[in-house]
């Protein structure tokens, strides 16, 4: 139909369906838009026709229902909140899976291939008889949620919250062992060691100034963000500086470049 | 003529007013069928350093021995932890049975007193080879400064649980070896572990079905 073609023309057309232009004569055209050129669009010093009006009405309906339609969605959507379950939460902390066969050691070593009296045999890695030292004497990272840490590593980069404790005597009296090396065994024995005494520092619950009972959730800190220092570390000044520089140089160039443009204009117009 | 005319160009307008409105209501036929089929659940995770559950809402977590234990909050530890971390939060948490919980395919050990969660670790555990065994057990014998007449190795804050040797003592736990079938936890843990379990609470080695949450591992920093 004429009127949806025109509809669907452009803007100006919308404009004339709706009844705000007018004085468009048609050359052509059916009797359906002849009628509606002379009912709906607003003649020179005349209101625009109530037909018109009642027109864009009836146009601005279906757009309101569907609206509703598409708003109405959420407002009735059951939104029930769950708390994570406890499964879940040791799931997110676990290291992760160890995979079958992640400690067996099927090849032997260089130094025990060079050395080989008796015959390989595949094995898995244990804990050797000649332990390790375990990572007694590091220092323990004071936590505000009450969170204890373990490898300074792990928690100097997970849970880094705050300066060690200094170290401070445990009633208990365990010294870790940092003898000479030779008794081989690096597991903390008694105190009867040769080496300096290391005291262990003991975990020390923060305080709480307010005791919340377990039934009462206790006040939330959020353990979030680190604090960050004001002033911007090197590379951020330097990146700031290059920058500057850079959006200047940009805008030297673009303004040379404009006025080259310019002249060229110029000198082409002279010509 | 002229009410015939305008009666149809009413009816025009009228039919597609109404077009319109039942096709819109067709487009957003999924979204009501999504909504009237499942109510939308959010998981809601708070800050702060533990999880509570709702008095009226205590998770059970039922064990194999038919045993089902009482959750009441646990930490809220929201990074994965590393080979020889651990956290200890007991504020607030009052005396009460305590119940150790290891993990071996999260490689986690929680400790609960009174249905909170006071305690967790990573811990080192059996090859494929020496198997930690499964099951409950109770804790057979304490010992601070333990040496392993086995394998010749100080074991300290051992807390026996089988009668052929298996135990929970404190190990350098990293990241690469396993133990003889015994739980290795950091020692500063094991020190707190000690100090909490006394002879005869139970401790309960489960290899729980299902992956760890993946998600531990995108959120990783």
């Amino acid at each position: 139909m004429a009127f949806v073609k025109r509809l669907t023309t452009n803007y100006l057309s919308i404009r004339r369906f709706l009844g705000y232009d007018g004085g468009v004569e048609f050359e052509r055209g059916n009797a359906l838009s002849k009628w509606w050129h002379k009912s709906a669009v607003r003649q020179p010093g005349k209101r625009r026709p109530a037909n018109a009006r009642r027109r864009a009405a009836w146009l601005a309906l279906p757009l309101v229902a569907t609206v509703g339609f598409a708003i109405g969605e959420n407002d009735r959507s059951a939104i029930a909140e769950i708390l994570a379950d406890p499964m879940s939460i040791l799931g997110q902390r676990s290291p992760g899976e160890r995979p079958a066969g992640a400690l067996t050691q099927s090849k032997p070593r260089y130094a025990k291939l060079a050395s080989a009296r008796k015959p390989f045999a595949p094995s898995e890695r244990v804990l050797s008889q000649e332990r390790e030292r375990p990572a007694a004497d590091a220092p323990t990272f004071a936590v505000p949620e009450g969170m204890g840490a373990g490898d300074p590593g792990d928690a100097a980069r997970d849970f880094s919250f705050g300066d060690p404790i200094p170290e401070a005597p445990p009633p208990g009296g365990f010294v870790p062992n940092r003898g000479q090396g030779g008794g081989g065994d690096g597991i903390p024995g008694g105190p009867g060691t040769d080496g300096p005494p290391i005291t262990n520092p003991p975990v020390t619950p923060p305080v709480n100034p307010t005791p919340p009972g377990p039934d009462k959730p206790p006040i939330i800190i959020d353990p979030g963000t680190p604090p960050t220092s004001a002033v911007p570390e090197p590379a951020t000044w330097i990146a700031l500086i290059f920058g500057f520089f850079a959006t200047a140089g940009a805008m030297r160039w673009s303004r040379t470049r404009q006025a080259a443009a310019i002249q060229v204009r110029v000198h082409s117009k002279t010509n | 003529m002229t009410a015939l005319w305008r009666f149809l160009r009413r009816s025009l307008w009228l039919g597609l007013i109404i077009g319109l409105g039942v096709l819109s209501y067709m487009a957003f036929r999924h979204v009501r069928e999504a909504r009237d089929s499942a109510p939308v659940t959010v998981v809601h995770r708070p800050s702060g350093p533990r999880v509570w559950y709702p008095d009226d809402r205590y998770p059970q977590m039922r064990l194999p021995d038919g045993r089902s234990e009482t959750i009441r909050s646990v930490l809220n530890v929201t990074r994965r932890m590393h080979y020889g971390q651990y956290v200890w939060n007991d504020d607030h948490i009052p005396a009460g049975e305590v119940w150790a919980y290891a993990d071996l395919t999260r490689q986690t050990l929680s400790v609960f007193r009174a249905g909170h969660e006071i305690g967790s670790a990573v811990i080192l555990y059996g090859t494929d080879g020496k198997p930690t065994p499964t099951g409950t057990f109770r804790i057979l014998a304490r010992a601070k400064d333990h040496q392993s007449s086995l394998y010749d190795a100080k074991m300290p804050y051992m807390l026996r649980l089988t009668g052929d040797g298996v135990a929970i003592h404190a190990s350098h736990v990293r990241k690469g070896v396993a133990t003889h079938g015994c739980i290795g936890v950091p020692i500063a843990f094991a020190r707190l572990l000690y100090d909490q379990m006394q002879i005869g609470d139970r401790v309960t080695i489960l290899r729980a079905p299902g992956p760890p949450d993946p998600t531990a591992r995108l959120t990783r920093h």
